[in-house]
């Protein structure tokens, strides 16, 4: 293959990459959203956050395929299982962890995760289920690409919740709560804020994110068991590539990764994964603090 | 007990005090880890006063503050306030009784906007938008740098700036009773006749002072009282002019020059 064929099959595959890859891409980043969260509200976060998603997926087909529940019904209860699964991790994974000054809560939550693998193994199965989309399987063809519906309602899904997440963040009384508790938990709590309570909300935000990622995803990768492990790394990856304390840097990092995955897959399936972190090396090498993470000085 | 070694003829007995007093705290004892750093403090504020807690650096002065509001848990003693004891009980919850704590060292949200920071002090009690911008009507004409400014990172403020942030925000949680850590810490002298015009000016507005400062010349000239801590016990109490003309005090803390100006300045009080 010589340099202008090479060229020219990038833009054959290019707009196809385009499209899956911002799929797949902005799952990465609402998951990541949730390590940025918890990370930024405690310095933890939930190794298992793979795993939730994961639990997410196959409560979806449980709801949407055994049980024949409508769509709305189901993303429901797949939030409201989550907001429980985030309480009980913060609960018993993370809290009696944090005050040793210890990196227990890595352990703990890798555990967690392990411990939900295998629970989805013996309670699913081991085979992989297929979710179908409620938008059907009938791709549709623009310009010689073929989108399925399901890949633009994950793109447009994701972009809304992450929108609404910073929305809250950002502007709302509570969502600036959250940020002072992440500054200075001490003087967040003569402010009248209830730190313990804040860091259970950043888990059970975070959980939330992971579980809608798993409900998204469903349709277009199969869900199983072992789905979650290397989509939770991935969007763990995104996050230190963006910058753990920088929302936007994640969107961009991991659609970015979804993309450059999907044009890699197209010349080698079988490099796909090794990509993201070849890819998260060498920037780390390069940009230790991550590429959007700004070196601040504050004034004391 | 070592208090009140200058006092005997012109303060209050202790009875009275606690009658009328708005805080009072017995025999608190506050360790860190194994290390004891209040061995048994008593002192009372009253409704209306502002009372100064002077001693050196490390005699336990905002450990007393610290154990006050809740960021830490004393390991006996009471802490009654309104006759209510709260020894133990966590910041957020002492906070919404009206008993706030200005922190030493500002300790402002320095990633948030000036604005924000005083919206986070409104916390405990989430007010009608009327109610809201009347509140910060007031602050800024209190502090008008803080109107100029109100959309600034607070981070990007001066020491001085961010200690009348730091006052004004414990303000929007409506205190009964305001502890003050060490604010003019770190601020020129011209910066710190402004934070003393200030405590007086919030003693006149009807707010209860408990104030600490390693600057004891600037303390005693607007206290009503005055506690000297040492080594975490309380050493001398008395009414401020008095504190001022002890003679331990003089040679510990005022040192020569300052005592000619400061025993004026507290007679004014």
């Amino acid at each position: 293959m010589d340099v202008g064929e090479l060229v020219a099959s990038f833009f054959r595959v290019l707009p196809q990459a385009l499209v899956s890859g911002l799929a797949l891409g902005s799952v990465y980043a609402l998951i990541a959203q949730g390590y940025y969260v918890t990370f930024t509200t405690t310095e933890t976060l939930n190794f298992a956050q793979g795993e939730f998603l994961m639990v997410g997926a196959l409560t979806s087909f449980s709801l949407l395929v055994l049980a024949g529940l409508p769509y709305l019904v189901a993303v429901v209860a797949v939030i409201l299982l989550m907001v429980l699964m985030g309480i009980a991790v913060e609960r018993v994974a993370i809290r009696p962890l944090r005050q040793l000054l210890s990196v227990g809560w890595i352990l703990s939550t890798v555990g967690v995760s392990v411990i939900l693998r295998q629970f989805a193994e013996i309670y699913w199965g081991r085979e992989q289920k297929r979710v179908p989309s409620i938008f059907g399987d009938t791709p549709l063809y623009i310009a010689n690409t073929g989108i399925f519906p399901q890949e633009l309602f994950i793109i447009l899904a994701s972009l809304l919740t992450m929108a609404a997440l910073l929305f809250f963040l950002k502007r709302s009384t509570f969502g600036k709560a959250l940020q002072a508790v992440a500054f200075n938990p001490a003087a967040a709590g003569l402010m009248g804020i209830n730190v313990r309570q804040m860091v259970v909300v950043a888990y059970v935000i975070s959980s939330i994110l992971a579980g809608i990622a798993g409900v998204l995803i469903a349709p277009v990768i199969f869900a199983h068991a072992e789905m979650g492990a290397l989509l939770g790394l991935k969007a763990f990856a995104a996050a230190i590539i963006g910058g753990i304390e920088n929302p936007v840097g994640i969107l961009v990092v991991g659609i970015g990764l979804g993309i450059a995955e999907f044009i890699v897959a197209s010349y080698n399936a079988s490099f796909r994964d090794a990509v993201t972190f070849l890819l998260l090396i060498l920037i780390l090498a390069w940009r230790p603090q991550g590429l959007f993470q700004r070196v601040t000085a504050e004034k004391v | 007990m070592s208090a009140g070694t200058s006092s005997a003829a012109a303060a209050p007995s202790r009875t009275d005090l606690s009658q009328d007093a708005v805080l009072s705290i017995r025999d608190l004892v506050v360790s860190y880890g194994q290390v004891e750093a209040l061995h048994g403090i008593s002192l009372d504020v009253r409704r209306g006063e502002v009372v100064a807690l002077i001693g050196s650096n490390g005699a336990g002065k905002s450990t007393t503050l610290r154990a006050v509001s809740g960021m830490i848990r004393p390991a006996s003693g009471r802490v009654l306030f309104e006759g209510r004891d709260i020894a133990g009980m966590p910041s957020h919850e002492v906070v919404r009784l009206g008993l706030v704590h200005v922190p030493e060292g500002r300790q402002v949200f320095a990633n948030q906007s000036v604005r924000d920071n005083l919206v986070l002090g409104a916390f405990p009690h989430l007010r009608s938008k009327a109610e809201t911008a009347a509140v910060f009507e007031r602050e800024f004409d209190r502090f008008p740098v803080l109107r100029e400014r109100q959309n600034q990172l607070a981070g990007t403020l001066s020491g001085g700036e961010q200690q009348m942030l730091a006052i004004s925000r414990g303000l929007m949680a409506r205190p009964k009773v305001l502890l003050l850590d060490e604010p003019s810490m770190g601020l020129a002298p011209l910066l710190v006749k402004q934070v003393a015009d200030t405590v007086k000016q919030l003693n006149a507005e009807g707010v209860t002072i408990l104030l600490v400062e390693q600057m004891a010349t600037m303390a005693l000239s607007v206290a009503h009282r005055a506690y000297v801590i040492q080594n975490g016990t309380v050493r001398i109490e008395g009414p401020s002019a008095e504190v001022a003309r002890n003679a331990e005090v003089v040679r510990a803390y005022l040192g020569g020059a300052a005592q000619h100006e400061l025993g004026s300045a507290a007679e004014t009080r």
